[in-house]
């Protein structure tokens, strides 16, 4: 835990010391308090979920756009049933920083891994202002592992993935992790995992495991969480806790730390 | 004039120059700037003009040393009557595009490029993880939309490795847990520290007061911290850059794969450059900010995908020095434009066409406002100016003999990793005299000016005066001083 507050290092990004305005702790214990008071429905199959971004960033981050709300976004994640075997995930990404709006379309096995399979589109729309405005690409796994994007009617090479681990993307992890979770934390030992992040980058060599188990104190409570870690090539460590309700509550990356604020069944 | 090259000038942020796979370095995979390598010329003895972001792109942009541009530091301010390399193009039959990173302090990017990307809040220090993708994206939206008949030249700045700042400035305020500690990776895992993990502290009191002292100037809650470090969380440090590495190689990836299969395979240039480097260790140092090989050295390559220019193939260049004020000379000898009063960079496409052409002595680079140094082919020297502490230093210094103060000699080919300083060996006082004497002519010759801006002059005099005081307050170092 830090030395200033008792969030756990791996998502406290608070900067007291320097400063910092608006509040990280403050503002990321009141989404999780907001989330416990309601019935957020879990992270499994045929439902949506929806994650608030705080950033993480220290000083020299421009603040929010307007008002004391630190977010810069949120993730939606929507997952349909197909069939016995298969699900369909939209995932919707917003970042008010970069200005993009992904919507990652795809199917997975309905595995722990939620393997991907078949094909995917990703569209996106920037409101930055200038010239860039929409990029979009449909994108395909070959059965040598090569991951072909097409944009534009450019055909591109995005790179090959290691397909003696399963290929998953970066977006159902609120779904594999909480999976993968009771074995992990029992065996110690990391689960190799291929990404493909965003559906365009592949990242090889990937582990997650089990990290600690932690209690969250909050004003009104505390939350027993069990952390877990991913690493990869292109990836630093990113930190995903789970609550007693097996749903990933918190997920922090290098530069954003996700909290579940929502969700509903579909 | 339908013949003459489109270019795209790619370049990464604090990202050590050697830690490139083709380059033979084993720590980190990055099979996208090694596809640039392969199809190109390397220049491996190239130089960041001054080692920090804002200066470096300055730099970059005009042609023009720091200390003639109003940005000795990130903050600074580009005078406004120095033309940029955008503003060039586009006034002479090119369009010039721009999606990434700008950090030219003191101008609007919409001033000098047709702007494609720069975020929604604008891209500052950091935000890889954020702006990378994006960057990505307009840039292949460009290439795979433009039809214009003009030729373009089309920058693409990336923000990472510059992440591995958030990794350290996290460490400022609470305490992370090594790698090993956390159980996510084995000591196996890591990179060994650098050589030059320790080093010789006889350094100039510019860099003391930058970046050892107590409160130093630039991020002292960083240094605090990693005073106290194992040599496992040095490493992780490393392995947390070369994963940023390898992010923005694979966003490399798809851009030189738009390239490839676009109509302009054939007939574009590629220019691929880092600002800076970063230490990670090395000299126990952190980021950029110091005249060590870290955080000056960054390769140049030129290249390209295709086989309708004249560039070679996968060639290490390890005779020509290089500077960041050399990419507006070479953009503008390729687009056929006539290069401007001022400039100080050399046009590399002689050397790119193998030609013989007469080339610099040496590699001159600034830092932190009054530290210098002049690379040679087997020495470095490293010296710095004494501030006056007063308005005296809203003038850059230089040339001035009198006011030299302490100074570093390394032989680059028997100690690559700076560990011995050599400039207080009487039998290196010669050789100290000529280096003083090349930095003293070649200042000469630059166009200096002073820093008018009201904030940068500010910090300048802040700086100038610390600076000062501790040369007041250790009279011991004025000792060491060494006179001719």
């Amino acid at each position: 835990m830090s030395e200033t507050t008792n969030l756990h290092w791996s998502f406290n990004h608070d900067r007291k010391e320097q400063g910092q305005s608006p509040d990280f702790a403050q503002q990321f214990c009141s989404l999780v308090e907001g989330t416990l008071a309601t019935t957020v429905s879990g992270d499994r199959g045929g439902e949506v979920t929806r994650y608030t971004i705080l950033p993480n960033f220290r000083r020299g981050y421009k603040g929010p756009a307007d008002g004391d709300d630190l977010s810069v976004g949120e993730v939606v994640v929507r997952r349909t049933v197909e069939g016995e075997n298969s699900l369909n995930y939209s995932v919707v990404y917003r970042n008010a920083a970069s200005g993009e709006l992904m919507d990652m379309q795809f199917t997975s096995n309905r595995d722990a891994f939620r393997t991907l399979n078949g094909t995917w589109s990703v569209q996106v729309e920037n409101c930055a202002g200038d010239g860039y405005k929409e990029f979009t690409c449909d994108g395909r796994l070959e059965e040598n592992g090569s991951v072909f994007l097409t944009t534009n009617g450019l055909d591109l090479h995005a790179g090959s993935a290691d397909l003696s681990a399963p290929l998953t993307c970066n977006w159902t992890l609120f779904d594999v992790i909480p999976a993968l979770a009771d074995g992990l934390r029992e065996s110690r030992e990391a689960q190799r995992l291929t990404i493909l992040e965003d559906l365009e980058k592949v990242r090889n060599n990937g582990q997650v495991r089990f990290l600690e188990s932690y209690d969250l104190q909050l004003d009104s409570d505390s939350v027993a969480l069990t952390g877990y870690a991913l690493i990869a090539e292109g990836m630093t460590p990113s930190y995903w806790w789970l609550d007693a309700r097996g749903r990933v509550l918190i997920a922090a990356t290098l530069y954003q730390t996700l909290i579940l604020t929502g969700g509903e069944n579909a | 004039m339908p013949d003459r090259p489109n270019i795209i000038f790619i370049n990464t942020d604090q990202h050590t120059w050697d830690v490139v796979s083709a380059y033979g370095y084993p720590y980190v995979k990055t099979p996208n700037i090694d596809r640039i390598v392969r199809n190109g010329i390397s220049f491996m003895r190239s130089y960041s003009t001054d080692p920090v972001c804002g200066p470096t792109r300055a730099s970059w942009m005009t042609g023009r040393y720091t200390s003639e541009l109003g940005t000795p530091f990130n903050g600074g301010h580009l005078h406004e009557d120095i033309p940029d390399l955008g503003q060039i193009l586009n006034s002479n039959g090119y369009q010039a595009f721009h999606s990434g990173k700008w950090h030219v302090d003191g101008r609007d990017v919409r001033d000098s490029f047709q702007l494609l990307y720069i975020g929604n809040r604008p891209i500052g220090a950091g935000g890889g993880e954020y702006y990378d993708g994006a960057i990505t994206h307009a840039a292949i939206d460009f290439l795979s939309r433009y039809d214009d008949s003009d030729p373009f030249l089309l920058q693409v700045p990336y923000v990472n490795p510059h992440d591995i700042c958030q990794c350290e400035h996290d460490h400022e305020e609470k305490t992370i847990p090594d790698p090993i500690a956390q159980g996510i990776l084995s000591e196996e895992d890591l990179p060994p520290l650098p050589a030059n993990f320790h080093y010789d502290e006889r350094e100039t009191v510019v860099h003391k007061v930058a970046r050892r002292m107590d409160e130093c100037l630039i991020h002292w809650p960083i240094l605090r911290k990693v005073r106290h470090w194992s040599e496992i969380q040095w490493r992780y440090l490393m392995w947390q850059h070369h994963r940023l590495v390898e992010k923005v190689d694979s966003e490399i990836g798809l851009l030189l794969e738009a390239l490839d299969k676009s109509q302009f395979r054939d007939n574009t240039l590629i220019m691929f450059t880092m600002d800076h480097g970063e230490a990670y260790g090395q000299h126990q140092m952190f980021q950029k900010f110091s005249l060590y090989e870290a955080s000056v050295r960054v390769p140049f390559i030129v290249a390209s995908l295709g086989e309708g220019l004249k560039v070679p193939k996968d060639i290490r260049d390890e005779t020509h020095f290089v500077s960041g004020v050399d990419l507006f000379p070479t953009v503008c000898d390729y687009a056929d434009i006539d290069i401007v009063d001022g400039v100080q960079g050399l046009s590399l496409k002689p050397l790119v066409e193998g030609q013989n052409p007469a080339w610099r002595e040496f590699a001159y680079i600034e830092s932190n406002g009054w530290a210098r140094s002049l690379v040679f082919d087997r020495y470095k020297y490293v010296g710095e100016y004494i501030p006056f502490g007063t308005e005296q230093d809203l003038d850059p210094i230089g040339p001035d003999p009198d006011r030299i103060g302490l100074e570093q000699i390394f032989d680059l080919v028997e100690d690559p990793d700076e560990t011995r300083n050599l400039a207080y060996q009487p039998e290196m006082r010669d050789m100290l005299k000529r280096f003083r004497q090349s930095m003293m002519d070649f200042e000469g010759r630059l166009n200096r000016r002073r820093m008018t801006a009201q904030r940068p002059a500010a910090q300048l005099l802040n700086w100038g005066k610390q600076i000062r005081e501790y040369w007041d307050a250790h009279p011991e170092l004025g000792e060491m001083r060494i006179q001719f």
